[in-house]
Formats: structure tokens, sequence, C-alpha cells
């Protein structure tokens, strides 16, 4: 297992007054569990607010989990500082969301991609070039980039940049969040067959983190959907995609829009807005929308549990 | 034949830039029937926004200016109204909903005073009669406690709701022609489904004809009557919502519906057009998708016309392949 991630939590305090007394939580990430393997996807996918974006910083610690457990080659690095991190980091890198804000816009692609070198001291600045013109050839892009800024490029090669930096230190693992959802859709089509490509022939794991089902669905291995700070559902993807389990997750695939003309079409349209995580509902934090919902759900908070056919759903309705 | 509600005729639109002329729409006509939706679809810089802000005069001039064409709404030329006679339009007969609701809401006004103030200008109506009508606009567009979030400023309310208070501003003066630029592309899915059938209803309650704007092929499949598919700032292909998705004749209508992923799991690689759009202050002679196009000869290197393929389909390409 190259990643295990046990009851992991990231609350932001809310404070108020002179004193900046603490009067609650935003529970952003609210106990996760999951692995992966290598050379696995984990599709991780949910509405906004639901705590996906925060639970991949959580994991590389740019946000300093709140409690819970983060292997990495079973190796406990909640627990690791300065030059252990620092080491430990070489092997899980992140991809963001907007590509142009994601690149420093003072430095050139060059310098871009040279900076994982020089942080972790790799290579000699004779051969640094060689190293910089190989990423960008796997990522697809012509040499002549490297003195050129990131404002020059169209939103698709500047995620290019991004994976190429990722690529640098030769990770193990790539947290992905949301990388293909400022793009365009044939350029998003090129970026996912990258990833693909990079996965199958550098043996690569990603956590894909994205809103998008059908692109979550084409990419991952496994999926798990999250709905306020929680895991409501996971298993393999194209189960999960076809037969979901979970109110939720059915309700979300019914929604999606497809290109093409249906029929007919049922559609769980659900009531409400996504309830604010700082004030999470009692008992199951979906019944307040839950076509399903029992008086227990009010009250009692389930538990994500493994059926008989190795699916793991938070709901013991279904 | 009674006649279009909304007629663009020959549109060309450019901007002066530091980087040159950019042509941003070149010779768009299309129509919208009373009743019917019509798509606008293409990815970013194909011209779409630009061509749903023509229609209402929003286009700002300079750095922009309308070279070419009409735009008749109900059989008058927009293009040529002072600015009088558009303001009677705006917000009126024509009423617009944007993509990013936070940012097309005034935020230190409150929803209440937003929805009032068309009805104010528009039809004289005065402030309490006003309100009234803003609460039961509330109601109309499915906002929870409308009397309390009449009196709430934009920031105190979910981004789903925000787009309904544009939705009930938009639909305050019961206009013939909503023009919707991106209207959930920045919502939830979930949310987005909501607003989807919200606006099917009101359409289908106010025969009301409806210009909506998007890159997203799924969203289209869902709401349109017809589809105009826009390429560089030209028209690719057009028909009726059924002829696009079931039997595309343009190569870019082709590669673009080839190139989304969908829940059906398949293995196989996503089809990707290749190479990038083309600069658009220096489009070359001919077929604007010449470069990325696995059907181009020679005899792309002149601008191909809109060539009929059915009494409601057409596509500008010489090379359109017989089903």
């Amino acid at each position: 297992m190259l990643l295990a991630i046990n009851n992991l939590k990231k609350y932001f305090p809310i404070t108020r007054g002179i004193f900046t007394r603490v009067v609650g939580n935003v529970k952003a990430v609210d106990g996760i569990s999951f692995t992966i393997a290598e050379n696995e996807v984990l599709g991780l996918v949910g509405e906004s607010g639901c705590g996906k974006s925060t639970a991949g910083k959580s994991i590389l610690r740019l946000l300093e989990p709140t409690s819970g457990s983060i292997s990495f080659q079973k190796r406990d690095i909640c627990c690791l500082n300065g030059t252990e991190l620092k080491a430990m980091r070489r092997n899980m890198q992140i991809i963001f969301q907007d590509p142009l804000s994601s690149l420093n816009p003072r430095m050139t692609v060059g310098s871009i991609l040279e900076e994982p070198f020089t942080i972790h001291n790799i290579g000699t600045k004779e051969d640094r070039p060689a190293r910089i013109n190989k990423l960008l050839d796997r990522v697809g892009l012509a040499k002549n980039v490297i003195n050129r800024y990131p404002h020059e490029f169209s939103g698709g090669q500047c995620q290019r940049i991004g994976i190429a930096r990722a690529l640098a230190l030769n990770p193990k693992l790539i947290i992905a969040d949301e990388p293909v959802s400022a793009l365009d859709v044939s350029i998003q089509a090129q970026i996912i067959n990258l990833m693909i490509e990079l996965k199958n022939d550098l043996n690569l794991s990603y956590l894909f983190i994205s809103h998008d089902l059908s692109v979550v669905n084409h990419i991952s291995d496994r999926i798990a959907v999250m709905y306020l700070g929680k895991i409501v559902e996971i298993g393999p993807a194209n189960e999960v995609c076809t037969k979901p389990l979970h109110p939720y997750t059915k309700a979300l695939l019914s929604v999606v829009p497809t290109p093409t003309i249906k029929k007919d079409h049922s559609r769980i349209i659900l009531q409400g807005d996504v309830p604010s995580p700082s004030n999470p509902p009692s008992g199951c934090a979906f019944h307040t929308r839950c076509t399903i919902a029992k008086e227990k759900c009010k009250v009692e908070e389930p538990e994500l549990v493994e059926n008989s056919a190795g699916r793991c759903v938070r709901c013991p309705y279904v | 034949m009674t006649m279009a509600l909304l007629e663009i005729k020959n549109l060309s639109v450019r901007f002066k830039t530091d980087d040159g002329i950019v042509n941003a729409v070149d010779d768009v006509s299309l129509e919208v029937n009373t009743g019917e939706t019509v798509c606008l679809v293409g990815e970013s810089g194909c011209g779409k926004s630009v061509t749903a802000l023509s229609t209402m005069k929003l286009i700002p001039c300079p750095p922009g200016e309308i070279s070419g064409g009409e735009i008749l709404f109900e059989g008058k030329n927009i293009l040529k109204m002072n600015n009088d006679e558009i303001r009677t339009i705006r917000g009126n007969d024509i009423a617009m909903i944007f993509q990013d609701p936070m940012t097309s809401l005034n935020p230190v006004y409150t929803c209440g005073y937003q929805i009032a103030e068309a009805l104010r200008q528009h039809k004289n109506m005065t402030k309490k009669e006003a309100e009234e009508k803003a609460v039961s606009l509330l109601e109309q567009v499915k906002i929870p406690d409308p009397h309390v979030r009449v009196t709430e400023y934009p920031h105190q309310l979910s981004g789903g709701m925000r787009q309904r208070v544009m939705i009930a501003m938009a639909l305050s003066c019961d206009p013939k022609l909503l023009v919707a630029d991106e209207p959930t592309t920045a919502l939830d899915v979930t949310v987005q489904a909501q607003i989807l059938e919200l606006l099917a209803e009101i359409k289908e309650q106010r025969s009301m004809a409806v210009l909506f704007i998007t890159h997203d092929l799924g969203v289209v499949a869902e709401i349109a009557d017809s589809v105009v598919v826009l390429y560089a700032g030209k028209i690719a292909e057009r028909g009726r919502a059924v002829d696009i998705y079931e039997n595309p004749k343009h190569p870019y209508t082709i590669g673009l519906l080839n190139s989304v992923p969908t829940l059906e799991k398949s293995n196989k690689e996503l089809y990707v057009i290749p190479g990038t759009l083309p600069d658009p202050t220096d489009f070359t002679e001919g077929c604007r998708f010449y470069e990325r196009c696995d059907r181009h000869t020679d005899k792309c290197r002149t601008q191909p016309e809109e060539f009929t393929i059915s009494e409601t389909q057409s596509a500008a390409c010489f090379h359109i392949e017989k089903s």
C-alpha cells in the first residue's frame, strides 16, 4: 500500500472577539479513511465545500491535519519535520486547478522547472538543462519554452508546465486537485490522456480530486464520494458509477449532464443547498436532503460499512 | 411563416487590442423563435459571449466595434437604436443572466432592491408595489422564505440562490427573450440541475424564447431545441439538437463530441482534436479549422459556406460525409 489515510480530520477554528476565542469549527474534513495502492488512481469526488481539496492539501501537510494518521509506504508522515519532511515530499507532489495562478509569473518556465532540483540538491548546474528538457518532452512541450513566462501560454500549456514540475522529482504519488476543471473540453481531453499515459509509463498513483464525475470515472480505478467532510461511498469506479448505493451518489449521478439525447430521464433533483460545514446537521449529514431519510437518520450518524459485495457505503438502508 | 423573435444577420464584431484587431465574431447569422431554446456552443474564444452581449448592444465600443450585420428583434434593428430606445428593451423585452452571480449582482444593494429596480424603471411601479412583486418573483423561482431573502445582500446567499435572484430579476418584466450566458457553469452539478429545471418550467409557463450560451455539451443535450456550434468566430454547424448529437457533420463538432468523457466507462483514449485555436488577430484565408482537421484539402483554403444537410441542419465544410 502506497498511501494509507486513517480518520483524517481538518478543522478550521471560528474565532470571535478581541481575545479570538474559538466559538466553533468549520469541519472541512471530518474523519476520512482510504488507501491508494501503487499505480492506482483514486478519484475523490464531491461538490463545492465537501472538503476534497482540503483533504488533498492535508495529506501533503500543506495544511496541518487536526488529527488522524497519514502513512506513506508504511511510514507515518504526520510526525515528520524539517529535513525528513522535505525528503518525504519528493515522493508526493501536487498539480493545482488554476494552471496560470499556480505558476510564479515572475519566473521563466526554465526556472520554474529547475526549482525542484535546486531545492532538493539534485543534479548539477550542468546537467539540469538536460533534466528539464526531458520533462518538457514528457509533457509534450517544445524546448524553446524555457525562456518564456507563464502568461505567454494558454491554460492547457500552463497545466503541462505544472505537470512537468510535479514530475521533476520522480514522485510516486501525485495529488491532482481539479487539474482539468479550468480547461476547455478539447484541451481537457489532451491533459487527461497525458495523465493516463504518465501513470502507465512512470508507475504513478494519483489522488484525482474533481467535481466532474465523468472525468473522474474515465481516469480512476476507484472512486470515493465525499459529502460535508465525510466519505459516503467508496468502491471500484465502474461499480460506483453504474450501481451507486448511497442516495447522494445516486442523486449526483442522475444529474450529470451527458452529451446524448436521452429518451427517458429520471433525475433525482435534490432540494435545498449543501448545509454549512460549520454547522452540519445532526445524525447523518445528508438527512436534510435525502429522499429515503428515516427518523433515526436525524439522530444517529451512520458508519462507513463494507457490505457483503465488498462495497463501502455510509447508509444502513441501502 | 411567422417572423423570428430574434434574427441575427451576418453579425461581425471586432476588437482593437494591443496585439492587433481580434475578429471575435465573423458573419454569424442565427434565429430564435418564440418559445424556442437555442444553444450557442463553443469553447473559450469562439465568440459566443460576444454574440450574446451584442443582442443587447452591451459590447463596449471602443475597443469593440460592430463591423457588420443587423440584429433584428421583432423586426427592429437593435444595432441602429439610440441609447433611449435600447434602454426600453434591456431588462424589459430582452433580459440577461450571467455566469457568475456574485460578480453580476451589486454587493451593496439588497436582493429585493435589485429585483425591484427593473420594475420601477420599466413598469413605473411605486417602491411598495415593486417590493411586493419582488417577493412574488422570489417565490416563483422557489427561494424559501422570500420575505426574508428580499432584505438580504448577495453575499448572504449561496451560489444557487444568487443565481435564482438573477433569474427573478431577469423575469421581472416578463421578457420575450432570455439570454443566458453560461448561467450554470459556476454551480455545482446538483444545483445546476435545480436551475435548469427551474428555467425549463419558466420557459414552458411563459412561452419564453431562450438563447443559452455554454461550452457544456451535456447541458446542451438536456435543454436545447436547436444548437449552433461556433468555432473561432464563425458558425461551424447548426441543427436541431437531435441532428447535432446523433448525426454531427462538421469535423469540429464530431471531434468535440468524441473528446468529452462520459459515465459509460470505456478504456479507449479520449479523442483529442490536435493543435490549438488559431491566433484571432491573424486568421489565415479559408477554413479556420484547417490546421486541426483530418479532412483538409487545398479546397479548404477558401472559406466554406454553410452547406445544407437537411431541412434543419447545415455545416460549413467541403468534406461532409454522407450518413
